[in-house]
């Protein structure tokens, strides 16, 4: 498991998502709407001790737990 | 009704997100969004005066549309279950299991066991089977299946069941009327200024209905044949900035300046009702 696969199940743990693949979609797999997916976003942000850019904040751009490692993965 | 389909049709409750997940399989739900528009300054001030985005009516729910259309009728059931069942619980609710009905059942707190509760005060599953006495379920939030015993379904009753029925008899000539209501309203312009007494939670709210009234106008306009690339845009807005006031609260940022992403929001608003 890579540090940023590792940073974002631990995140993905807390909110209650018991497993999740690269491949499972955020809403649809994991059960996360909006709301819970800023969660995500800002418990990984604290994880990095760095904010994201906004523009790497485009909801419809982060669709599976691969999009979410990616963005992870940018910031390490 | 599968749990993958409940987040894919904009809904603003966990009764409108059973009810269109288990439409959509037989009907072209996007008709019901005839009635979805509110004009932002409408919103604006509801949320200015303290309303909730999970009560929200500023524009009918989705099964009111549908039953005053006739493509559905409704059911309440209030009170002890037994009486509702006959004493045959859960096996009893299968009447309402069959491919173009759909039961749901309230839940209480019982339901989510200490670990998460519902975003409003009220909640609802659906049964999607009966067998060996024991009822099938989905979840809306936490997105989830499962299943409950007799016993598990009297703990977790929370006194109320909904039942619909799709009964096909769609009023055309009422839908037209809405058609035309709707169409003429959207053709009038905008106001400005609207967000400027709205912070926080509030507007954040304001702008999650925003996003669910505009998309399903925009779903709706492509029933209609407009597809207007200008909406597409204002849906797009409408989400990132959803989503960036989400996290600004969250981060602690309570005193970041929305002016200009909010112009561009009415901006946006004019330029796709222009196009009409």
């Amino acid at each position: 498991m890579s540090k940023a696969e590792e940073i974002l199940t631990n995140v993905l743990t807390d909110l209650g998502v018991e497993s999740a693949n690269r491949a499972d979609r955020i809403k649809e797999d994991c059960g996360l709407d909006s709301l819970s997916l800023v969660s995500v976003i800002v418990r990984l942000e604290e994880a990095l001790g760095k904010e994201f850019d906004d523009s790497d904040l485009d909801p419809a751009e982060l669709i599976t737990v691969g999009d979410l490692i990616a963005l992870t993965e940018k910031y390490l | 009704m599968k749990k993958e389909a409940l987040p894919q049709n904009p809904y603003l409750s966990c009764v409108e997100a059973y009810y269109l997940a288990w439409l959509h399989e037989f009907f072209d739900v996007r008709k019901l969004y005839v009635e979805s528009f509110a004009e932002i300054e409408q919103v604006a001030n509801d949320f200015a005066n303290d309303v909730k985005y999970e009560n929200y009516n500023g524009f009918a729910r989705v099964q009111d549309t549908g039953e005053k259309l006739g493509i559905i009728k409704h059911k309440i059931f209030n009170g002890d279950l037994c009486c509702h069942c006959e004493g045959r619980s859960p096996a009893a609710i299968s009447y309402g299991i069959q491919p173009r009905n759909l039961t749901l059942i309230k839940v209480n707190e019982k339901f989510f066991r200490g670990n998460l509760t519902a975003w409003r005060d009220d909640h609802f599953i659906a049964a999607t089977e009966v067998q060996e006495e024991k009822l099938y379920y989905v979840n809306h939030y936490p997105l989830s299946c499962g299943e409950l015993t007799q016993a598990q379904l009297f703990d977790v009753y929370g006194g109320t069941m909904l039942a619909y029925a799709y009964c096909d008899k769609f009023n055309v000539a009422l839908y037209d009327k809405k058609r035309a209501e709707t169409l003429m309203r959207l053709k009038e312009t905008p106001q400005s200024n609207c967000f400027k007494t709205l912070s926080g939670a509030a507007l954040r709210d304001a702008l999650g209905v925003l996003k669910i009234s505009r998309e399903r106008m925009r779903l709706w306009l492509l029933s209609e044949g407009y597809d207007l690339p200008e909406l597409n845009e204002q849906v797009s807005d409408l989400q990132r900035l959803y989503f960036k006031l989400g996290a600004d609260i969250v981060r602690g940022k309570n005193n970041a300046d929305y002016a200009n992403v909010l112009e561009n929001i009415i901006l946006n608003e004019k330029a796709w009702r222009q196009k009409l």
